[in-house]
């Protein structure tokens, strides 16, 4: 077996001896380097979200530990084995969505976690990774550009989960686990006519969701108060929003300075820990802050589509791309949600919003990024 | 090598479908090229989703945070601060002699801010309920508190105002403060928060003067102007009546502003002072608590009125109303029971007697006919009145009684007065007919406003021809009367409208359509007194500015007054003018012979209020007129015997007195309800209060040396009455400026050594340093003031006058400080170490030239 460092060598950014080091131990440099960045970035931030409580950070530091930690272990292993478990584990993960309705702790009227109130995790979770991974196992042997029969086997691996995660009830969820399906399936060299096809179908489908309520209740007057956009009507639902928007705009171009926004600290800010996190980051950093996490992101964006352009192997090529774009996806629809732009859906910030399943899953993706990434020599 | 591994592990689908396993590889590898050009170029189509996504993003941001950054700062800035209102403090009431009337005492209130208290909205109502319950138990929280706390939070909760506190508890005690204290963490959302309410220490003695403030409700908030409104915002008591309702813009002071940083849950992080709120301006008021309290006692458990007027300056020395009510009942709302307690009383306390109760003045009235007699020239000359106890007009039935059966005899116009002989009247009274009288009786004030500062006085009734059809008015024609009921109407209406000579014939008694307050009668006797120099009665006698030491007089020209919250109406100030005016068309030789009347009906033989010789103690003469007012009418052959009566329709007993005579210095009107005769009832009273008074004056007038007594020190720095005619006054030059020119309280300077020095008192000083001194009238001051005020010479009268010190006297006896005040401005500066220096030289000399009380 024989290295080629020349190869990697141009895209490393540490010293050739660390990253060689770091490399033996499956551990992507740049990734890591900016994961990093944007995961002590998230801390602080955190930290003035909370109200400078020592205690949630801490927890959070702890969480984010553990997602480091089986990022590393993801990493060890190689696409080789991941693909050999992908069937395993999506099958696993739909097995645990189906006991959710049976088994479910419900909390606000939703059953979408298992376990006890207290500790809990949520099964959705798993398919945001498990999916991808089955559609890309699916696809990795189908012949590109993408055929019916394929096709058609792709979408029923996305329908079924992205239904039980809809049913109960969670369409925000459901949605994003169901649009990762469709990028790799895009990714795959899905036929443009099909794609502006099933965009008419869609136009169509919303406009009867709109016009016939199909949604429930809840879900149709969250997406109402978003669309009616009427500035009178500060109630309830568009209250939080309205506050959050209030919060980024009077940030300004700098921001009110670090534990200085009043928004965020004196509690009009809701959520502020959680979903409306870059509400915060609007308001004590201003745009500049907001552009600077942007830019990370998609610095990391970048990586994990150079990781899935110079990846071997077709399963590993659709699983990467798709992760990577994916990530980047949540970033938008999170930070056009708290900006106002998009209807309330309950999405995290990737990596800065307080909540360990989020992290986890993220750090795992990017665990799977990194074994792509170093096990390349194996091809 | 190693891609054939890989093939070979993982596509063997792929592998199954090339042709062959040789060409295999080949196939493979070209579909994998073909792939990864695929995927690149799907990887560049999703990057430009992607960045059209981020372009919509950013372009939302700068939306946010660069176009309508204003606006959003602007809104987050209201979120963040509130801007509450600060109340002022409200100014306290004081007498004249700096007694605290009416002050402010902290109090405790319970309040509920039903955000914080229960977090969740979903779970509120019932939260609350909780949280209630356990309140309930810790404290008592009566009906009337709990359905104006649940109407506050219903609304509040309408309009998603939960951050905001609701009262639910005023009032709380000491104990109470401490148990809510103690289970504070029982109770997240509650607070206890201090302010202060007025309390009135006197309770029931002045309630009538002062009036009392109530919480400000939504009536009271429908009536106020807008800036009104705004200025109140926060203010938790408003007067609504007497002095508190009249001087309330003196009393309220401005509201401030408070920027108060709080949370989402309206809870106060922290907050800074925008505008400071202006405390109201403290009132000193004419009333003598003393001579209050000694009209009240003597009043004892009668119902009636009292009311004490300086006749020289106006100002109102006593007014009593009895019964009074205690208007602390009032400051945190009186319960509804305890209302109608005070309503359905039959002595009437919540009725201010003394400003509206309307009486017949009965014989009370005499001295002024006497006098109008003498004006218009209706005595009989030399000749004898003779009364033989009946009264009959020409071609009449009604035969009219005097009070005494068998009559007085032989009498002349002083005599009746003395005797009150009603005969005499009833014939003068047929001869002056009623035109003369009610319009000689309005120079005296009858049936008009007093001027007095106090909202709604009542005017009484001086009858008069424009009266009687004033009364009967015609109304109307209605369609169904016939032409005939039409003119029987009319003629009935005609008839009832007339003035008959009978009904002249009791309003010569004081009685019949005759009415009059206290308040008035008190003003005619004080214009008795003066002569005819008329003045307007009134309550105000000083402001004070909050934290500042000096007082603003409203003294001496009342009309041109500086305080502008004492209004006096210009029609009102032209016919004082008018009245006084005609008045001063009267002979002095008239004015002399009515007062000497007066004098005899107390000091000579057969005067009807002989018992107060006693309380004159030599010392001066009193002048008065009884008067006895029926409050029935007999009808004719009804036996009248006192015992028989019922106790509520038995006479009113009246007073009408003044004192000196000579030199007069308070005129007092008193009725006692159903007292029975004025001389026994009615006299007595006012007697003691005039001694009280007297007594009171000496003090004063006694060097301070001999006098250690800490309250005449206070009143020393008011002018003495005596000198302050108005006749003097106007001689003055620039009074308007002199008003606005603080003058410092005398127990004020005694401590502030530095105002002290400033500011002395040419007459009499209490030196700091000294026991037995000192009168400290400087020959400095002596000189100044003789050359501007030598033309003042109402002063120093009840003063023996040594011959040799007659200049020096003369400026030291006019009116102390006020006069010398404006002169000591100018060259204060130059004469101040001269001053100091001559002082210590000449307090051996002064002390000579003591002030006695002239004995009588």
């Amino acid at each position: 077996m024989s290295y080629s460092y020349q190869k990697y060598g141009a895209l490393s950014q540490g010293s050739p001896s660390m990253r060689r080091a770091l490399t033996r131990f499956n551990i992507d440099v740049p990734l890591l380097f900016l994961v990093s960045l944007v995961l002590i970035l998230g801390l602080f931030i955190l930290y003035s979200a909370s109200s400078q409580s020592v205690e949630t950070t801490f927890k959070q530091i702890i969480r984010i530990l553990f997602g480091l930690l089986i990022m590393w272990l993801i990493a060890l292993a190689s696409p080789i084995t991941l693909k050999r478990w992908t069937p395993v584990i999506f099958l696993f993960g739909l097995f645990l969505l189906a006991l959710v309705p049976f088994f479910g702790v419900e909390v606000n009227g939703a059953k979408r976690w298992l376990g006890t109130p207290s500790v809990r995790f949520q099964p959705s979770e798993i398919m945001k990774l498990a999916l991808p991974m089955m559609v890309a196992w699916l696809l990795a042997g189908a012949r590109l550009p993408l055929q019916f029969k394929h096709l058609f086997m792709g979408l029923i691996v996305i329908g079924i989960p992205t239904y039980l995660i809809y049913s109960e009830p969670d369409l925000g969820t459901s949605l994003l686990v169901a649009l990762s399906g469709l990028i790799l399936l895009f990714l795959a060299g899905l036929r443009w006519w099909i794609i502006i096809l099933t965009a008419i179908a869609m136009a169509i489908s919303v406009w009867a969701i709109l016009e016939y309520r199909l949604l429930p209740e809840y879900q149709m007057k969250r997406i109402e108060t978003f669309l009616s956009s009427d500035s009178k009507d500060l109630k309830n639902a568009l209250w939080q929003s309205r506050q959050s928007e209030i919060a980024i705009g009077s940030g300004g171009v700098y921001g009110k300075g670090y534990l200085q926004g009043t928004q965020s600290q004196h509690g009009f800010l809701p959520e502020a820990e959680t979903d409306f996190i870059f509400a915060l980051v609007g308001e004590e950093f201003g745009l500049a802050g907001a552009l600077i996490l942007l830019m990370l992101y998609l610095l990391i964006l970048f990586r994990g589509l150079l990781i899935a352009t110079s990846a071997k192997d077709t399963y590993s090529r659709l699983l990467a791309g798709t992760l990577s774009v994916i990530f980047i996806v949540y970033v938008c629809i999170n930070m056009l949600m708290v900006s106002g732009m998009l209807p309330v859906v309950g999405l995290p910030l990737p990596m800065i919003s307080f909540g360990g399943t989020s992290v986890v899953t993220i750090l795992a993706s990017f665990g799977i990024l990194m074994s792509i990434q170093t096990h390349k020599k194996l091809i | 090598m190693a891609v054939d591994i890989y093939i070979s592990a993982f596509d063997k689908t792929k592998i199954q479908d090339t042709v062959s396993g040789a060409m295999s590889k080949y196939v493979n590898l070209q579909d994998q090229e073909y792939e990864e050009r695929l995927f690149l170029h799907r990887v560049i189509w999703m990057l430009v989703f992607v960045a059209i996504v981020i372009a919509v993003l950013i372009r939302g941001l700068y939306k946010l945070q660069v176009v309508e950054y204003s606006e959003h700062a602007t809104k987050s800035k209201k979120n963040q601060y509130v801007i509450e209102p600060v109340p002022p403090t409200r100014g306290l009431i004081y007498d004249r002699n700096q007694n605290l009337l009416a002050g402010n005492v902290p109090t405790h209130t319970l309040e509920i801010t039903p955000e914080q208290a229960c977090q969740t909205r979903k779970t509120r109502s019932n939260c609350m309920k909780k949280l209630l319950r356990v309140l309930d138990g810790l404290i008592t929280i009566n009906e009337k508190d709990w359905r104006k706390f649940h109407k506050a939070y219903s609304k509040n909760r309408r309009y998603a105002k939960g951050f905001q506190s609701i009262p639910i508890r005023y009032n709380l005690t000491t104990s109470e403060v401490a148990v809510l204290a103690a289970q504070r963490y029982r109770l997240p959302g509650i607070h206890i928060k201090a302010s202060q309410k007025r309390y009135y220490p006197y309770a029931n003695s002045l309630s009538h003067v002062i009036g009392y403030v109530r919480r400000v409700d939504q009536t009271i908030i429908d009536r106020w102007t807008p800036e009104q409104k705004i200025n109140y915002k926060g203010t938790a008591f408003v007067g609504v009546k007497g002095i508190e309702k009249q001087y309330e813009n003196i009393l309220h002071g401005v509201k401030g502003n408070q920027r108060n940083e709080r949370n989402v849950f309206g809870r106060v992080i922290s907050s800074k002072l925008i505008k400071p709120s202006v405390p109201g301006k403290s009132i000193y008021l004419t009333i003598d608590k003393r001579l209050q309290e000694v009209a009240e006692n003597a009043l004892g458990a009668k119902a009636g009125a009292v009311v004490a007027i300086d006749p020289n300056s106006g100002e109102v020395l006593a007014l009593v109303s009895k019964p009074g009510y205690d208007p602390n009942q009032f400051v945190s709302g009186i319960s509804s029971q305890q209302f109608q307690q005070l309503q359905l009383n039959k002595a009437r306390p919540l009725y201010p007697r003394a400003l509206k109760g309307t009486f017949a003045p009965g014989s009370t009235i005499k001295p002024f006919y006497a006098l109008g007699a003498l004006y218009y020239d209706l005595t009989h000359g030399k000749k004898m009145f003779s009364c033989g106890g009946t009264f009959r007009i020409p071609g009449a039935r009604h035969t009219w009684h005097d009070w005494k059966r068998g009559g007085h005899g032989t009498l002349n116009l002083a005599k009746a007065v003395r005797r009150s002989c009603d005969i005499y009247f009833y014939d003068l009274s047929a001869k002056m007919k009623i035109d003369r009288i009610s319009e000689f009786l309005t120079l005296f004030g009858f049936g008009q406003p007093t001027g007095i500062d106090m909202p709604r006085e009542r005017l009484g009734v001086l009858p008069s021809r424009a009266y009687k059809i004033k009364q009967h008015k015609r109304k109307p024609r209605t369609p169904n009367m016939s032409n005939l009921q039409w003119r029987q109407y009319k003629a009935l209406v005609r008839q009832r409208q007339k003035w008959y000579l009978g009904d002249t014939i009791s309003v010569g008694i004081g009685q019949g359509l005759f009415t009059s307050t206290p308040l008035q009668l008190a003003s005619a006797t004080a214009t008795m007194a003066n002569r005819g120099k008329l003045v307007i009665p009134h309550l105000l006698r000083a402001v004070r500015p909050s934290g500042s030491k000096d007082l603003y007089y409203l003294t001496p020209e009342v009309e041109n007054s500086a305080i502008k919250e004492y209004k006096i109406d210009k029609k009102f100030l032209a016919e004082v003018k008018r009245r006084r005016k005609v008045l001063g068309l009267i002979k002095p030789e008239h004015w002399d012979y009515v007062h000497q009347s007066m004098v005899d009906v107390v000091h000579a033989p057969g005067g009807t209020a002989r018992r107060l010789i006693p309380l004159a103690k030599k010392e001066f003469e009193f002048a008065g007129k009884t008067g006895t007012a029926q409050v029935v009418k007999i009808k004719k052959g009804d036996h009248w015997s006192k015992k028989k009566v019922p106790e509520h329709l038995k006479d009113n007993a009246l007073f009408v007195v003044f004192a000196p005579a000579d030199k007069p210095k308070i005129a007092v009107a008193v009725i006692v309800i159903n007292g029975g005769h004025g001389g026994a009832a009615a006299a007595p009273i006012a007697g003691k209060l005039i001694r009280t008074y007297m007594d009171i004056l000496n003090q004063q007038n006694k060097p301070a040396g001999e006098n250690n007594s800490n309250d005449t020190l206070l009143t020393k720095d008011t002018p003495d009455p005596s000198t302050l005619t108005v006749k003097n006054l106007l001689k003055r030059p620039v009074v308007n400026s002199k008003v606005l020119k603080p003058r410092v309280p005398n127990n004020l300077r005694k401590s502030n050594p530095r105002i002290n020095k400033k500011i002395k008192q040419p007459a009499i000083t209490r030196s700091n340093t000294s026991n037995t001194t000192a009168v400290t009238s400087t020959t400095n001051n002596v000189n100044i003031d003789s050359g501007t005020t030598s033309s003042n010479t109402h002063g120093g009268t009840n003063v023996k006058k040594p011959v040799a010190r007659k200049k020096a006297q003369k400026a030291r006896a006019m009116t102390r400080a006020r006069a010398r005040a404006r002169l000591r401005e100018i060259d204060l500066e130059k004469k101040m170490q001269k001053q100091k220096q001559n002082q210590k030289q000449k307090k051996n000399d002064e002390i000579r030239i003591i002030e006695t009380p002239k004995p009588r």
